[in-house]
């Protein structure tokens, strides 16, 4: 998985250019991996990873973000944007770099098979880095805008 | 109707408990854990798999890792391979795909090396998303004890 931190700015960026709700981008972005409650598990010596695991697949995914949607006034109009950040959490995730045998499995529960286009290494902070600096530089272009539009909009 | 949104909730609750289940019950014919390729390993003499752990020693004379397999601490695992373990220390994590050759012992075709500052970098790096996420939800959101459900705040309307 690449960082939590890039996985939310990658949301953030999306959301931001598709003119959705960030927020729920942003959380939507990081619901794959609530699969990472097992580590709490592990650490009190449970053995959980096979029962978390179908959380970090699109299916999965999805029936969190619609548990989640439900506790919003607008159940559709919550679920899109969350929907949305999943969507970037497994477009970046399948880029990662694993030995054979150790990709997503996309299509759970009709296939186990994984996939991965093996392309960027999970430890490499240089993604982190470069979202950071796309996530800055949307930033500026955005507030730009938007002082331009308080300027034209006054008399 | 008056329930229909505890109704959708507990169907989709349901739904993914049921697939969490069958993943853990059925995970073993597809795609087994280490723990269970290690207590039946003569069903994979044949067949590559994929394990994972932290290296608990670097043997540089006889190119083997000793590790120990995730999530299984008192699993250890020889790793015999090709490939240059030079550059491998104690601690760093380790992705082995190859072929059992004993309980204990496995062939590697391939390994993926993480070094450990590199794993726990991941972790920190992961921190600030947790702020961030909770200050962009709790800026547009708030909750609503009396109806029970998120809505947004009136500045974000």
């Amino acid at each position: 998985m690449p960082d939590w931190f890039t996985h939310s700015l990658i949301g953030w960026i999306t959301g931001k250019t598709i003119k959705q709700d960030v927020a729920l981008v942003v959380i939507g972005s990081l619901i794959p991996d609530l699969v990472k409650i097992d580590l709490l598990f592990t650490w009190l010596q449970g053995e959980s990873s096979q029962f978390f695991a179908p959380l970090h697949t699109p299916i999965g995914a999805l029936l969190v973000a619609g548990i989640i949607a439900v506790s919003f006034q607008d159940i559709r109009k919550a679920f899109i944007p969350l929907i949305i950040g999943v969507s970037t959490h497994f477009i970046l995730d399948f880029f990662l770099v694993h030995v054979p045998g150790g990709g997503m499995k996309l299509l759970f529960p009709f296939s186990w098979e994984g996939w991965q286009i093996s392309l960027i290494r999970s430890d490499d902070y240089m993604v982190t880095v470069v979202a950071v600096l796309a996530a800055v530089i949307v930033y500026a272009i955005y507030r730009a805008a938007a002082r331009r539009k308080k300027h034209h909009a006054s008399p | 109707m008056k329930h229909k949104r505890s109704i959708i909730g507990f169907i989709l609750i349901l739904m993914l408990f049921t697939l969490m289940l069958y993943y853990s019950l059925d995970h073993n014919n597809y795609d087994p854990g280490a723990w269970y390729i290690i207590d039946h390993f003569e069903q994979f003499s044949r067949t590559k798999v994929v394990i994972s752990g932290e290296v608990k020693n670097v043997d540089k004379t006889n190119n083997t890792l000793l590790v120990q397999v995730y999530p299984s601490p008192e699993a250890l695992i020889l790793v015999s391979t090709t490939e240059n373990v030079s550059t491998i220390h104690q601690g760093d994590i380790v992705e082995v795909y190859g072929l059992f050759t004993s309980r204990n012992n496995m062939t590697a075709e391939k390994l993926l090396i993480t070094e450990k500052w590199k794993n726990d970098l991941i972790y920190l790096r992961s921190l600030p998303a947790i702020p961030f996420a909770l200050y962009l939800f709790f800026r547009t959101y708030r909750f609503n004890p009396k109806i029970c459900r998120f809505e947004r705040r009136k500045n974000h309307a």
